[in-house]
């Protein structure tokens, strides 16, 4: 099995399930792989959530969690590309501003 | 719901906004015509109107239509809402009633067409003060119902109120929900099941902000959730069953005031000040549009109404209720009635049968069958407010047909009493308002004379007070006149000459059949017939009625009410083999029975407290029990006692009236089924504490006499 969390320059790649029962594993190489050192520092960070199989709200928080982390760094932060389990759930609980190619406006708090 | 309920329950509605019509128009006439009342009055008639355009009623569209255009311009300010404009819209109102019952007897028939053309006279007067709209009233008969329809529709907006059917949740997950294996989203989800969730924000506020902070399998969110369902709230409420422990969940109901929504939802952020979140929380879960946002969220700078009346309907709005025909309760509570009989014959078995779990099981029940029997009375409680609103419609009318000043204050509108005790408290209330108003409150040139304002009170008050509700009729006139009463009483031969009577009993000699003291008969009142029906719808009701009145100062007429009619905690008193009831709530305590042979009275830690043996009262002719008791009574601030054989307890019972026959037996009001089907009497406790306090005054009377 591949890594679950992979980064380039242009940003960070999840695998797999994103729920409670990766949740804790999940953590660490996430935030590890937001440092500045792995990309452009002031970039935006894109993340390619396109191979998640399963999200949940755990998997949300960490999204979001990241998404603060982004910010206090001050880049822009959001989901370049998407799995149906996703955009599924982000629909669900109003969350789809976190897409990229969401219209202007949805905004996620 | 078929179009027939669906009428059904616009005629109730349209009931309601006429009402609000009414209470702000009055609210007007006692200078209180601000915006809010007059957008209030406005809206509501604009929602009729839209409601029954929905319904094809285009009689009631072109009529209402007018006084809606005359409305707007009063909003608008360029018509002032004077005194005779209220009058005219006050009529406008009750025509509309009127053709609102017509509709109910089924539309376009004979009643409804001859209802319709007298209304033409009425929109000729609001045309004459309202100025003219004929370009669009006259020809509003044909305004195309569809346009009503979204008239009606736009008003929901308009007036600032979520939809009927809008639900906000919010949603605040505790930590371990996740570690739990329940996942927030499949809540979400689950609401899809039975009604739409219309928008949905995820709340990340408690998110930590240091990331080592942060534990991946601790629940930090929280959802904000707009939900269109016709589902009931402990339907949605069941939906979080699972979570119950470990959720705080928010409800704001259906129809709920934009401002409500911004309270709501400022109450359920931390972060308040930021207003970007709120705003799309509104936008998103409220549906609510960018202008209507701004309106909302503009600070509350409209100042505390003052009027209670005004303000009502807007928070009645908001309740959420449902509307059960009234005898479906009298049913219920009937069968209550013979539920609490039958149990008692059950105790009464299981007690005989000596089988410890027979009497344990029967004793869960008819706990049980107690709390049913609570809440079901409590269904038919209603408040005394909408009754007293009412007597501003005829404060206002009456004061202008008598050309006297006067203003109703009302108070104690949240007492609540049983429903079938405010449906006949109505009428005697009435009479003794336009009495206040017509004999009591003096002309302005007297009161001005007595130093008095000009302008005469009359109050109405409620209030609980042991186990009955007191209502208060009170007026700053001129008082009763004692030696006119008692002129008029002497004259009629209802009382001898030179005997001398407390103000009391005076006063009550008004009750008597045919007494007047007027001096004019009026149209209102005076022609003596009156007092004693009053009296007798008072009795009726197993109530009081009391007068205090003072010259020059005013009158106050109390009237104590039961509760309820229907069921009481009664403790059970036994004379012999005889059993009777007394309500619970008039009993203060009971004590061993001790006197000095020969007196009627008794000494109660020091205090002087009369009595009366029930067995000398009702001539019960076994012998007197060695050891006897005497169950201490209260009613209107006196005390007695009443000493009996043996106390059995306290038992739910059930009131059933006595034959016409008994009707004249004092001391006595009513009976009861016990368990055994024996029948218990229940003593009437305002007549044995009278009783009492009479003929230990004539004992001291006779004792003074002899000393």
């Amino acid at each position: 099995m591949s890594k679950a969390i992979t980064s380039d320059a242009r940003g960070v790649r999840v695998s797999g399930e994103m729920t409670i029962f990766s949740a804790a594993g999940l953590k660490e190489p996430l935030l590890a792989a937001l440092k500045p050192k792995k990309a452009k520092a002031g970039g935006a960070l894109e993340m390619d959530l396109s191979n998640v199989t399963e999200f949940d709200t755990a998997g949300l928080q960490l999204l979001l969690l990241a998404r603060q982390q982004a910010a206090a760094a001050g880049r822009e932060f959001r989901v370049g590309a998407a799995s149906v389990a996703v955009r599924e759930a982000f629909a669900l609980c109003g969350a789809t501003g976190l897409l990229a190619d969401a219209p202007a406006g949805e905004i996620v708090l | 719901m078929n179009m027939d309920d669906a009428l059904q329950a616009f005629i109730a509605e349209s009931a309601e906004l006429l009402e609000q019509i009414e209470t702000g128009l009055l609210a007007c006439t006692q200078g209180e015509a601000d915006p809010d009342t007059i957008n209030l009055i406005f809206r509501a008639a604009h929602t009729l109107k839209g409601s029954s355009g929905l319904f094809g009623l285009d009689g009631i569209v072109a009529f209402v239509h007018g006084m809606e255009t005359v409305l707007d311009r009063v909003r608008q300010g360029s018509v002032q809402l004077d005194s005779a404009l209220v009058t005219v819209l006050l009529s406008c109102k009750d025509h509309v009633a009127v053709l609102m019952q017509s509709v109910n007897a089924g539309p376009g028939g004979a009643a409804f067409d001859a209802a319709d053309r007298s209304g033409a006279h009425l929109q000729q007067q609001l045309r004459e003060l309202g100025g003219d709209f004929t370009s669009k009233g006259g020809a509003a008969a044909a305004t195309p119902a569809g346009e009503a329809a979204a008239a009606g529709a736009a008003n929901a907006g308009a007036a600032g109120h979520t939809p009927a059917d809008h639900w906000h949740l919010s949603l605040r997950f505790g930590p371990e929900v996740l570690a739990a294996g329940m996942d927030p989203m499949s809540f979400l989800r689950y609401l899809g099941s039975f009604g739409s969730v219309i928008g949905v924000m995820v709340v990340a506020e408690r998110l930590p902000e240091d990331p080592a902070a942060m534990n991946p399998e601790h629940c930090y969110l929280g959802f904000e959730v707009g939900f269109r369902t016709s589902a009931d709230r402990q339907k949605i409420e069941s939906a979080f069953e699972f979570v119950r422990d470990d959720l705080k969940l928010g409800l704001l109901q259906p129809g709920a005031s934009h401002a409500a929504y911004v309270t709501y939802l400022r109450e359920w952020w931390r972060r308040l000040s930021d207003e970007g979140a709120l705003r799309t929380v509104l936008a998103r879960c409220g549906g609510l549009a960018a202008a209507e946002i701004d309106a909302a969220l503009k600070p509350p700078a409209a100042p505390e109404r003052k009027n209670a009346a005004a303000a009502a309907p807007r928070g009645q709005a908001a309740e959420r209720t449902v509307r059960v025909a009234a005898d479906k309760l009298d049913h219920l509570i009937t069968s209550i009635g013979e539920l609490i009989t039958a149990a008692a014959s059950a105790n009464l078995l299981a007690r005989r049968s000596g089988n410890t779990e027979f009497e344990e099981s029967t004793a869960t029940v008819s706990a049980l069958i107690e709390e049913v029997r609570e809440s079901a009375l409590q269904l038919r409680m209603v408040k005394i407010g909408a009754t007293f609103a009412r007597f501003q419609r005829v404060v206002h009318d009456v004061a202008r047909e008598l050309g006297k000043q006067i203003t109703l204050e009302v108070s104690g509108e949240d007492s609540e009493l049983d429903k079938t005790v405010v449906e006949q408290i109505g009428d005697p209330l009435t009479h003794l308002v336009r009495n206040s108003m017509d004999h009591g409150i003096e002309p302005a040139e007297a009161r001005i004379a007595k130093g008095k304002p000009a302008g005469g009170t009359v109050r109405l008050n409620a209030f609980h007070d042991s186990g009955s509700i007191v209502i208060e009729v009170s007026d700053d006139g001129g008082g009763l006149r004692k030696e006119k009463i008692l002129a008029k009483a002497v004259e009629r031969g209802l009382v001898e000459e030179g005997r001398t009577l407390t103000d009391g009993e005076i006063f009550n000699l008004i009750f008597e059949p045919g007494f007047s003291t007027a001096d004019k008969v009026t149209n209102l009142s005076g022609r003596g017939v009156g007092m004693d029906v009053v009296k007798r719808n008072i009795t009726a009701l197993r109530g009081t009625i009391n007068i205090r009145s003072e010259a020059d100062v005013g009158t106050t007429i109390s009237i104590r009410l039961p509760l309820t009619l229907a069921i009481i905690n009664g403790f059970q008193v036994a004379i012999g083999k005889s059993i009777f009831v007394l309500p619970l709530e008039s009993i203060e305590e009971c004590v061993e029975f001790s006197a000095t042979p020969g007196h009627d009275f008794t000494s109660l830690r020091g205090e002087v407290m009369p009595f009366i043996q029930l067995r000398e009262l009702f001539a019960t002719p076994e012998p007197a029990a060695r050891r006897q008791s005497i169950v201490v009574l209260r009613h209107g601030g006196q005390r007695s006692g009443l000493v009996v054989d043996a106390l059995l307890g306290e038992f739910q019972t059930v009131i059933k009236p006595l034959g016409k026959m008994f009707s004249q037996v004092d001391c006595i009001s009513g009976s009861s089924i016990l368990g055994t089907g024996e029948v218990a009497l229940i003593l009437d406790v305002p007549a044995l504490v009278d009783l009492a306090v009479v003929r230990s005054r004539d004992a001291l009377g006779q004792d003074a006499a002899a000393a």
